[in-house]
């Protein structure tokens, strides 16, 4: 009895994996495609996109040029544009160098030396090809030489934040993103430009942002 | 024999006719084809690149053109002008002529004296317009050297 029960549960786990098989999905699929950055894409959530940091971007620096207390002076201002002091305190995970990035990029190549962009995210590096020149290690270059680097007189600061709701029923949710640009005077303290940009989203499924 | 031929003339030059009837004007089309899409944007102006918007339908009748308007929203004034730094400034007012909140998105391209393109294309400015409400949509070139400017907008997406 007991080898006719054993003989049965070897014969139908037998005849099950011999049911069982592997399928292989060897339809095209969907192939990769190009899409405008600048307007929403297939894939849409509530966090920032592609499309908000452009617009954000945009619109910081067309307000930043069309401010005569930073295009007009006599002598163009020396600024700091990078994320040291441009934080993120939304819910949404994005990358701030995008945003400050983008910005800096896109006002030097506007404003033609109207503003002066100090690169203080790479003093390190600049510090080190003083030094190796001061050495003597390699010559002083094609350009000049000067005394110190520069010294800037306005830094950008900023936050990002968000405000969420959620339909518990519908799983419907919405976010409300406030991004703020500073402009600090560097010697007062005072602020010289404030920009802000505001939206708010809904979706009833959120995406991942990776 | 001379009775039929008369007679399938006619019915040739009705069928003729119809067939015309049905045919566009050489100004617009009709249906998903309306004016604005076979008209060309002129500088200094404004206009509907999302013909649900704004639209004007011309379709040829056997009594003449008919011409149909399609208005969503309109455009109640529009001016330019430059910002103290010297940029162009573009604004137009926006109405809203439905029940319902709109969202229309805008777009600005300036050009310098020669009309020559300044590769200063702004990115898409939503503007949120309030049913049967008002809304302003307005852009600044980036820099002085812009002297005309194309505005094209659409419903936000």
């Amino acid at each position: 009895m007991k080898y006719f029960v054993m003989t049965a549960a070897l014969a139908s786990t037998m005849v099950l994996a011999g049911c069982s098989s592997t399928t292989i999905d060897n339809s095209a699929g969907r192939a990769t495609v190009y899409e405008d950055a600048r307007s929403p894409g297939k894939v849409q959530g509530v966090g920032v996109e592609s499309q908000d940091i452009m617009a954000v971007t945009d619109q910081m620096m067309r307000d930043m040029l069309s401010n005569p207390q930073l295009v007009s002076r006599e002598v163009a201002p020396r600024i700091i544009i990078d994320s040291q002091y441009f934080t993120n305190e939304s819910s949404s995970r994005i990358n701030k160098n995008m945003l400050t990035d983008r910005l800096r990029i896109n006002l030097n190549r506007a404003s033609n030396g109207r503003l002066v962009f100090v690169g203080r995210e790479y003093a390190d590096m600049v510090e080190k090809e003083r030094e190796l020149k001061r050495m003597g290690v390699v010559d002083g270059g094609t350009i000049r030489t000067t005394q110190a680097t520069a010294g800037a007189d306005f830094r950008l600061v900023g936050r990002i934040m968000s405000l969420d709701a959620m339909d518990t029923r519908s799983q419907e949710r919405s976010r409300y993103h406030q991004i703020t640009f500073e402009l600090v005077d560097l010697e007062l303290g005072t602020y010289v430009w404030s920009g802000m940009y505001e939206f708010q989203k809904s979706a009833q499924d959120d995406v991942i942002y990776r | 024999m001379k009775r039929t031929l008369v007679m399938a003339s006619a019915v040739a030059a009705g069928l003729a006719l119809t067939l015309a009837g049905c045919g566009s004007t050489q100004n617009g089309y009709s249906g998903s084809h309306p004016v604005q899409r076979t008209t060309t944007n002129e500088l200094n102006t404004i206009v509907f690149i999302d013909h649900n918007l704004n639209r004007t339908d011309i379709t040829k009748t056997l009594t003449g053109e008919k011409v149909r308007d399609t208005v969503k929203v309109t455009l109640d004034r529009s001016g330019m002008s430059n910002t103290a730094t010297g940029q162009l400034e573009v604004w137009t007012m926006i109405r809203n002529r439905t029940d319902y909140d709109l969202q229309i998105e805008g777009k600005a391209l300036f050009f310098d004296a020669n009309q020559t393109p300044l590769m200063d294309e702004s990115m898409w400015r939503r503007v949120y317009v309030p049913a049967n409400g008002t809304a302003i949509y307005k852009e600044t070139s980036l820099n002085d050297r812009a002297e005309y400017f194309l505005v094209e907008l659409r419903e936000g997406r």
